[in-house]
Parts: structure tokens; sequence; C-alpha cells
């Protein structure tokens, strides 16, 4: 060791014979206890759980579509192309229109 | 000198039942390493350095607290240091967003800096031991950790990377540089000192 080294090594010693050491503050056994950040997860897991289950409940409390409403849904779209269709005589006079008349009769 | 403790850091995590042996076990490493964990984080800046018993006490607290966490693969020592290193650094940092500010009047005659001594305590130290001193005093706190881990601890550059948080390379330039601020700062103390014996002869 060098005369640097052991001037150093001499400063610290004396600095730490100088230390009046208290009596320790030993603390109680540690509880068993969850780390922070598993926690977090583990509330956060909890609470999206939750709020899934409280959502299929309501869910369930709906009102369902039943077979009449089924059939009137039906009803009403059958009767909105029915509006959009040309009409039989339209569709002949179209094809009249089409082909020589005489031709055909 | 940190192997036995390793041992008795072993013990107290597999005797964490046994109430005697794990205070004993305690006590053991609160004697070893709290004078020197006041001494090492005497460097962490000013306001820490003012309550460095008070962080030391801390550390030790972590520590015990955290002994289920220590991995025998490493060294206890270092493992400890790397705690205090982390403590200084977050007071620090604290201290910064808030800055303490204290009257002299409210520290207790036991905070009251190392270096305050009777004249006959300062005669008893060597001429050589205040120089040193003075050198730290002046320097960075890190160059002080350093110094502090290496000459008086007697640790690897990786174990006093790995408390400081730094490269290696770092490390053994830092060494380098106290080696030789400090040589020059020996020397200059010296030639000034036989100066001023020969003016006065």
């Amino acid at each position: 060791m060098g005369a640097v080294e052991h001037s150093v090594r001499q400063h610290f010693e004396e600095e730490i014979r100088a230390v009046r050491i208290p009596a320790p503050a030993i603390p109680a056994p540690a509880e068993r206890r969850i780390h922070p950040l598993i926690g977090d997860a583990l509330v956060r897991t909890v609470a999206v759980l939750v709020a899934a289950g409280s959502l299929v409940v309501l869910a369930r409390d709906l009102p369902r579509e039943t077979p009449l409403r089924k059939a009137i849904a039906t009803a009403a779209r059958e009767r909105t192309y029915e509006r959009y269709l040309p009409s039989e005589d339209s569709v002949r006079a179209l094809i009249h229109r089409s082909f020589d008349r005489r031709k055909t009769e | 000198m940190g192997k036995p403790l390793e041992g008795i850091a072993i013990l107290l995590q597999s005797s964490s039942n046994d109430a005697r042996s794990r205070n004993r076990c305690f006590r053991r490493i609160w004697e070893e390493y709290y004078p020197r964990l006041v001494v090492f984080v005497r460097g962490c800046g000013e306001g820490a350095g003012a309550d460095a018993e008070d962080l030391a006490q801390e550390v030790m607290e972590k520590v015990f607290r955290g002994i289920g966490t220590y991995n025998p693969a490493w060294s206890f020592s270092t493992w400890i240091y790397t705690i205090a290193r982390n403590a200084c650094r977050d007071r620090a940092r604290r201290e910064r967003r808030a800055p303490v500010v204290r009257s002299l009047t409210d520290l207790p005659a036991s905070r009251e800096p190392f270096h305050l001594r009777t004249p006959e305590q300062e005669l008893i130290r060597g001429e050589e031991a205040r120089r040193v001193e003075a050198f730290f005093k002046g320097a960075e706190p890190e160059t002080r950790q350093i110094a502090f881990l290496r000459f008086h601890q007697g640790m690897r550059y990786g174990e006093i990377a790995a408390v400081m948080g730094v490269p290696v390379g770092t490390v053994k330039f830092r060494v380098y540089d106290i080696r030789r601020k400090l040589k020059l700062h020996l020397e200059e103390e010296h030639g000034s000192s036989r100066t001023l014996r020969a003016t006065a002869l």
C-alpha cells in the first residue's frame, strides 16, 4: 500500500473511531407485505372483473326481442322493398314498349 | 473483513423466526456498519452531511427490513453501500426540491461536525491526517465516497462501480485521479510547511 493510500485509510479510520454508536434501532419482524406494484395490479384486475360482472348482470335485465316484434320488423322490411319495386302494369308496359307489339300479337 | 458479516446476513435470512438470534445478528451488523455508513454518507452533499447520523440510521433500517432481498452471491458490503448511495441520492433530490433551513442552535451537541475537535485532540491528530481532511473537504462528494470504498473498504473496481452506478472505467480513472491529486496536495502542503518552518527559524 502506498503512502497516499495509507494516509487516506488512516483518515477514514479516525473518522470511524470518532462516530458514537447509538443503541441499534432494530425493527420488528417484517410482516409479509405484498409488493406495491403487485398490489396495484391485483386491485386493478379485481376492479375490471367487478365492472365486467356488473355489465353481464345488467344485460340480463334488458328487454329482449319477442317473436311478435320480430314479425313486425320483418313485415316492415318487406313493405319497404315493395314500395320501391315497380308495379305489374308498369313492367308489362315496359315489355310492350321494348318489343314490337304487332309482332307479339 | 466482509465475509463473516455475509455469513451473519445469511443466518439472519434463515432465522427470521428466532427473535433472539435475529436481534444478535442485527446488533452485530449495526456495530460493524453504522459508523462506516455515517462516514460514507457524510460525502453526500451539505444537507445530508449535517444529518449523516440520521441518514445512516435510515439506511440501517432499510437494510434490516430488506435483508430478505439480499442475494448472498453478491458482497454484503456492496449491497449495503448501494442502499446507502441510493438513500443519499434520494435525500439530495428531496433537498433540492425543498431546501431545508436549519438554525445552528437547533443542532444538538452530538450532531457537531466531525472536524470540530478540542485543541488537545487536534494536537494528537497527525499533521498528515489534517491535510487529507482538508483535501476531502474541497473535493466532490463522489470523490470522497470512492476514496472511502477503495482505500478504506478495499473494494474492487467492479464493486465500487456497482455501488456508485458508474462504469468500471470511470471508477478506475477516478481512483487514479484521486491518488494523483492527493499526492500533489500532500507534496504542496509538505513544501509550504517546510518553508514556514525555515522562515520561523
